[in-house]
């Protein structure tokens, strides 16, 4: 009886259609993501349209009140900007210049430094956590701080690099000038280095890390040295962090603002001038916010390419992790 | 792409940007509660927290007068400029601004600010309650009225050392450059005998695109060159401004009475450190003394900046330096603001301001008060004020144009200070860049 009973149910049931149980959506993820997206959007994503419109007004002083009804003047503030003819835009392509190579100088010193010093500091001596301490102090420092620190030091009357220089080991007869001149952009690379290369080596230890001792041991066993040790084995295993720091570090020294305005004040030295305070001058020093909106465009396009060249050339692809 | 997005924000959104830090002040009451103003004051004293000790003290006597209350907030010159240009821009700000006085027609085309017509003025005292000078600094002659009132005026004069002119046998001051010239060379001395020269005749912040832009504008003038022409157009690279500027740069590099490390100076408190030490004989700054007086120094007296002799432009020394205040167009407050403003510009706390912060009175009346001690300072600055200051110009592009001139000034004498003496050519194609630079500002 009970047999049968089960059977009729079992018959039943393949007759009436599947009743098809949706899953309640997990709407937590949705949460948890919306502070930030709320504040991605109010701090980066609707700042960047309204520069992008407002690279297409002519936005100062006369207009700035009601700025949305700002003259529309086309591609004007382009054309002015970048025009390498004109003086502005000469001034334009020469500081971009000058912070690409800016850039490199920065990024190569900063990771050479970097690299050494969690190489080194990646093998057990005593003493090893006091020197990563003190090596991370100037990322604990805040930029500005570091950038005063470096005026004093370069100051030409009082600074103790000409004192050091000039008075005690008598190496130049005359107290130079740091600030101003050519060697404004030695002290703004020795600046940028300074408050850079910590990031560096913090990321540079944490991908030496995860490399297994046993991989140097069996090298070791092979013969190889440590400089071989160090091609061959660390940096291919360290390269997909490495390329993702490179990125980050190129975006971050492109874009160097603090150091160079703490340096030297709103109107740098023309020898020191880097991109992002000059649209700082532009915008805020001559009231032309449509010509900075303009050049602020521009350089996110070309940053924006370079980035993603740079993302499809040489980031590790998915399931491509380690070399 | 964090950081790209950065500099995108950075100067593209300016506005926008300053809109959301602007965001914090404005006024506040309700409609039935006691009104309460904010002003936005800027910093005078040596101090920011010291302005507030001498302010709140005479506004206390507008609330008990009025029943107003009024939130002061002090705002250091540094970031003030686009501290403004948020409040403008996002409409977002207080029931009355001060604001430097070389940016009067700037701002008053921004139309941010309630002009001054005849009803407003009425309700403020009348304009016949100010000097003259001052309030025509303030824009007083402006069609429909003034944007600002003066409500405390200063002027870059010279200050020199009593005791090193007096141990030097020199009995006064210089008044024209060939005298001083003469003074500064005597003066500039290797005191200790160490074969360095450590007391200069001289000092100046050269590394002040500030300071620089004011001292072109004036010895600018003094060579007939000016920063617009008739027709408000710019001239920045005018031939008095050029020969004015290789005249001060010639003051490093050909006089040799001033350190070619004052370039590294970036504000007059630089120099006036220099001062209070014995380092620099004689300087030019509007209103020291308080930083003199923390210092305990008391080797100071004032005298006026030298003019050409024989003249060539016009005796201008400085321009009108100070504060005028305005209404903020979006107040909620107009007739409380109004009265406020009538208070400020009153005789009695025209009176207290000068005792306080050493601000020349902008009221005709508390010049002929008892109370306004006429010591030699002052009178010097009363007759520099009325005789040898102008106005800086009024003009749209003042404000950008006093940045621009400054840096290429700052430039110039960077120049002058790496590799000696500039060719008037060389000083005029930095210049011209700066002037290019202007037009282009649309």
């Amino acid at each position: 009886m009970t047999q049968l009973v089960d059977r009729t149910d079992r018959e039943r049931r393949r007759r009436e259609p599947p009743v098809i149980r949706r899953r309640p959506r997990n709407v937590l993820p949705y949460v948890l993501v919306l502070p930030a997206m709320i504040a991605e959007l109010l701090i980066h994503i609707i700042p960047m349209l309204l520069g992008l419109y407002i690279a297409f007004l002519q936005l100062n002083q006369l207009s700035i009140r009601r700025w949305v009804n700002a003259p529309f003047v086309g591609f004007d503030n382009f054309v002015n900007g970048l025009n390498p003819s004109t003086a502005i835009g000469s001034q334009f392509f020469g500081t971009l210049g000058r912070t690409a190579v800016y850039t490199v100088i920065v990024l190569a010193l900063s990771w050479v430094m970097g690299t050494a010093a969690a190489y080194f500091l990646n093998t057990n001596f005593r003493g090893r956590a006091t020197l990563r301490t003190l090596y991370l102090l100037p990322y604990a420092l805040p930029v500005f701080v570091s950038a005063i620190a470096f005026a004093f030091m370069f100051n030409q009357r009082d600074g103790v690099v000409n004192k050091l220089l000039v008075d005690d080991l008598h190496l130049l007869g005359d107290r130079p000038f740091w600030l101003i001149g050519g060697n404004a952009f030695i002290v703004l690379v020795l600046a940028s280095v300074w408050t850079a290369w910590p990031f560096a080596f913090l990321l540079q230890l944490a991908a030496l890390q995860t490399i297994p001792d046993e991989v140097y041991e069996a090298s070791a066993l092979d013969g190889a040295g440590r400089w071989r040790q160090f091609v061959a084995i660390t940096l291919p295993m360290i390269r997909s962090s490495n390329v993702v720091m490179l990125l980050l570090m190129f975006l971050s020294t492109f874009n160097m603002f603090t150091v160079p305005y703490v340096l030297f004040g709103p109107s740098g030295p023309p020898e020191a001038q880097l991109v992002s305070p000059l649209i700082y001058q532009f915008s805020f020093g001559t009231w032309n916010f449509g010509l900075g909106g303009a050049v602020s465009a521009m350089l996110l396009v070309l940053l924006f390419a370079v980035s993603l060249v740079y993302i499809r050339l040489v980031l590790p692809k998915e399931g491509n992790g380690r070399a | 792409m964090n950081t790209t997005r950065r500099t995108f924000a950075l100067g593209g959104a300016a506005a926008a940007v300053t809109a959301a830090t602007a965001a914090c002040s404005g006024s506040s009451a309700g409609d039935d509660g006691p009104v309460t103003l904010t002003w936005w004051a800027t910093n005078s004293a040596s101090t920011i927290t010291r302005d507030l000790e001498i302010l709140k003290p005479i506004v206390a006597g507008f609330t008990q007068q009025t029943g107003i209350e009024v939130e002061i907030e002090i705002a250091a010159w540094a970031d003030y400029y686009n501290k403004v240009l948020g409040a403008i821009s996002s409409g977002e700000g207080p029931d009355v601004m001060g604001v430097g006085t070389t940016w009067t027609q700037t701002l008053a085309d921004t139309g941010a600010f309630l002009p001054f017509d005849e009803d407003r003025m009425t309700a403020i005292g009348g304009r016949d309650k100010f000097v003259p000078a001052s309030l025509a600094a303030a824009g007083g002659d402006s069609e429909g009225g003034p944007s600002f009132l003066p409500l405390g005026n200063g002027v870059t004069n010279l200050w020199y050392n009593p005791a090193i002119f007096a141990a030097a046998g020199i009995a006064e001051p210089p008044r024209n450059w060939q005298d001083f010239l003469a003074v500064a060379q005597q003066l500039t001395v290797d005191t200790d005998g160490d074969g360095v020269i450590d007391q200069w005749g001289f000092g100046y912040p050269g590394g002040s695109a500030q300071e620089l832009s004011h001292t072109i504008f004036a010895v600018g003038r003094q060579y007939d060159g000016e920063f617009f022409d008739a027709d408000g157009n710019p001239t920045l690279d005018a031939d008095g401004i050029v020969e004015a500027a290789k005249f001060l740069t010639d003051l490093m590099t050909v006089q040799e009475i001033m350190s070619t490390g004052d370039v590294e100076a970036v504000q007059v408190s630089d120099i006036s450190q220099d001062f209070v030490n014995g380092r620099v004989a004689m300087m030019f700054a509007a209103n020291p003394v308080p930083t003199f007086q923390d210092a305990g120094f008391t080797d100071y007296a004032a005298g006026y900046i030298p003019v050409l002799d024989p003249a060539v432009g016009d005796p201008i020394m400085t321009h009108i330096a100070g504060v005028n205040f305005g209404v903020f167009a979006e107040t909620e407050h107009e007739q409380a603001a109004l009265q406020f403003i009538q208070y400020m510009t009153d005789v009695e706390a025209q009176v207290a301001l000068y005792q306080q912060l050493q601000s020349l009175p902008t009221n005709q009346e508390a010049y002929d008060s008892d109370e306004v001690e006429k010591t030699p300072t002052f009178l010097i600055l009363a007759d520099i004020l009325a005789n040898y200051a102008d106005t800086f110009p009024l003009n749209s592009k003042t404000g950008q144009a006093e940045t621009l001139v400054g840096d290429a000034m700052k430039q110039v004498f960077a120049n002058a200070a790496l590799s000696g003496p500039q060719s008037e050519d060389a000083i005029r194609g930095v210049l011209e860049q700066a002037n290019t630079q202007l037009i282009a500002a649309g």
